[in-house]
């Protein structure tokens, strides 16, 4: 059989009633962007990698919960939200003093150092971390506003002011850049 | 660069990113576009911003991660299998704990419970005996020469002093053997108070408080004392209610439910100690409470209403009735308990009381404790008014401290009651 041509809703039937491959070719669908999600969120290479596994380790042991009542890229979604959520929380102290910066107002957040990465990487970095998933679900992912609030169990509402607050941070961000160039 | 920002700022400027991204329609904001400046600038800026991030240049992984996954749903089913062992095991014997100090906890905490029952705020336990005990104190120390307990001397009205005295003699006759003293000399009033065609007292607006009152204090004195005076006044007592009740069953007015509340509590309790007669004025006046019930969707809004009408209607004895069990009743009780800013109203209090240990019979004690808690607050601790409690609300300007010592002591002595009969 050629798993990778049935649709999501479809392999992970197949999943509920034991068939790895349809796993696999889950897996090999959704693998890339999944390690790109967590990329763009400001995850390092080698743990956006264990993140994504840990998302379709995840997936499979609720695959009994899933029912296709929504996109199956929800329910993947939620889970990748979960794992970062679980994996911020576990490295706390380690990413304030490392990767995010502690900077409260966006004056500080101006003068954090850009010098390895592309501009608008490092402005999407300083932004607060529930600002960071939103652009990265919406723009870079593609998800709509709806999905990212179902999967953020957020008003659809306050999806929508937290994009535009996001965009207007790493537009005065990236002018700030520019200025100070 | 924040605060020229502000200045700028224009109602529609959240929808442009939702714009850009297909999530606003079109028609609305391009017609807002085509006026707003500000919006315009933003559009470009944004565009540019969204086409950039999303021409951010993609990582590739470094190794396809599916048969790493498989190797790693394999050893989790195998450390499933055995710790799935391990978990049976560990709840079992959990489950064993438990119930050892399920048991435990029954053979010990429990028996001390009944022994002393503590009511109030833990820091200052108190038992229950001294809580009563203080107010009958108060109660028997401040009976009238006449044998009376005057409303009007204690903040009250002065056309209630007999319906006053009841509640006095109501709340002292469950302490019989030490009040008998005082027990005594407020029958001899009583039955001075009491005219030919049996109403005690004058036909005053207070009437048939008072009369209610009185005749349910002197058939709770024939149930401990059964003696022939008593019998003969309260056989007249109970002939003029049934006198003057309303073909339809309610007494003085229909739409005040507490005028009729006490008419019926005496009847039933008459009907239990040997009254038989009494029988078609309970069904009567039963019937039109459901109709009330009905009619204004379970006594309407007003909490006397609800308390007196639930209070009825959970009376033991309505089985002399057609009304049937009602869930509704529940709801309306819990409500009427559990409302916010709960205003101290004793007479609701000792309905309440009645009610809910009528009709929570076997349920938990929380709605008990919860009334204990509310009561035991409000005793006065030290001074003159020692183990009274402050006369509040429309009824405590009318019935004084008498009455909301008594009302206060009843309700505490129906919480009481209930809780032993339930252990």
């Amino acid at each position: 059989m050629d798993w990778e041509c049935l649709s999501d809703i479809d392999l992970m039937t197949k999943v509920q009633q034991g068939h790895l491959c349809a796993f696999d070719a889950i897996v090999h669908k959704h693998q890339h962007s999944l390690f790109n999600f967590f990329r763009k969120i400001g995850v390092s290479s080698l743990e956006a990698e264990d993140l994504t596994q840990e998302v379709f380790l995840r997936l499979f042991s609720y695959r009994k919960e899933y029912k296709p009542l929504a996109k199956f890229t929800t329910f993947l979604y939620t889970l990748a939200h979960h794992v970062w959520v679980d994996y911020l929380r576990k490295n706390k102290s380690r990413i304030s003093a490392t990767s995010l910066p502690e900077m409260d107002t966006l004056q500080e957040a101006i003068f954090f150092s850009y010098s390895d990465k592309s501009d608008l990487q490092e402005a999407l970095n300083t932004l607060p971390e529930h600002l960071r998933s939103i652009v990265v679900m919406s723009i870079y992912q593609r998800l709509k506003y709806q999905e990212i609030a179902d999967i953020l169990k957020i008003p659809l509402g306050t999806v929508k002011s937290r994009m535009f607050c996001a965009l207007r941070q790493i537009k005065e961000i990236c002018n700030a850049k520019e200025f100070q160039s | 660069m924040q605060k020229n920002f502000k200045a700028e700022r224009c109602p529609w400027e959240q929808e442009i990113s939702g714009y850009i991204l297909g999530e606003t329609s079109s028609s609305s904001i391009e017609k807002h576009l085509e006026e707003c400046f500000f919006c315009q600038e933003q559009l470009i800026e944004f565009q540019e911003l969204v086409k950039n991030i999303r021409a951010m240049p993609e990582e590739n992984l470094s190794r396809d991660l599916a048969p790493g996954l498989r190797k790693k749903i394999a050893s989790t089913a195998k450390k499933q299998k055995v710790s799935s062992a391990l978990m049976l095991n560990k709840r079992r014997i959990l489950m064993m704990v438990v119930f050892f100090c399920v048991i435990f906890y029954f053979l010990f905490f429990e028996k001390k419970a009944q022994e002393t029952l503590f009511l109030g705020p833990v820091s200052e336990k108190i038992s229950f005996d001294e809580v009563i005990e203080k107010s009958l104190y108060w109660l028997a120390k401040n009976q009238e020469p006449d044998g009376s307990w005057s409303a009007e001397r204690w903040g009250g009205k002065k056309g209630y002093t007999i319906g006053v005295t009841g509640l006095a003699l109501l709340s002292l006759i469950k302490k019989n053997v030490e009040h008998e003293k005082n027990i005594k000399h407020a029958w001899d009033y009583l039955l001075e108070q009491q005219r030919r065609d049996g109403l005690f007292g004058p036909e005053n607006s207070a009437f048939l408080y008072n009369h209610g009152i009185a005749t349910t204090a002197l058939l709770e004195s024939y149930s401990i004392y059964p003696t022939e005076t008593i019998k003969r006044s309260v056989d007249k007592a109970l002939q003029y209610i049934s006198s003057i009740q309303n073909p339809e069953g309610w007494w003085g007015d229909s739409s005040n439910i507490s005028l009729s509340v006490w008419q019926v509590y005496a009847l039933c309790r008459a009907y239990i100690l040997g009254w038989k007669n009494a029988e078609k004025s309970i069904q009567r006046s039963l019937l039109w409470l459901a109709s009330m019930a009905k009619r204004h969707d379970f006594w309407g809004n007003v909490d006397a209403s609800i308390a007196t009408g639930a209070f009825l209607f959970s009376l033991p004895e309505k089985r002399y009735s057609i009304l049937e069990k009602d869930n509704k009743i529940k709801h309306t009780l819990q409500a009427l308990l559990y409302q916010p800013n709960h205003k101290i109203e004793y007479y609701h209090y000792y309905f309440l009381t009645h009610a809910i240990c009528n009709v929570f019979q076997n349920k938990s004690n929380d709605y008990i404790h919860f009334l204990q808690k509310k009561l035991l607050e409000k005793q006065v601790q030290a001074g003159v008014y020692r183990g009274t409690w402050e006369p509040a609300g429309i009824s405590g300007n009318i019935g004084g401290r008498v009455y909301s010592t008594a009302m206060a002591t009843l309700s505490l002595q129906n919480l009481h009651s209930s809780y032993f009969f339930k252990k």
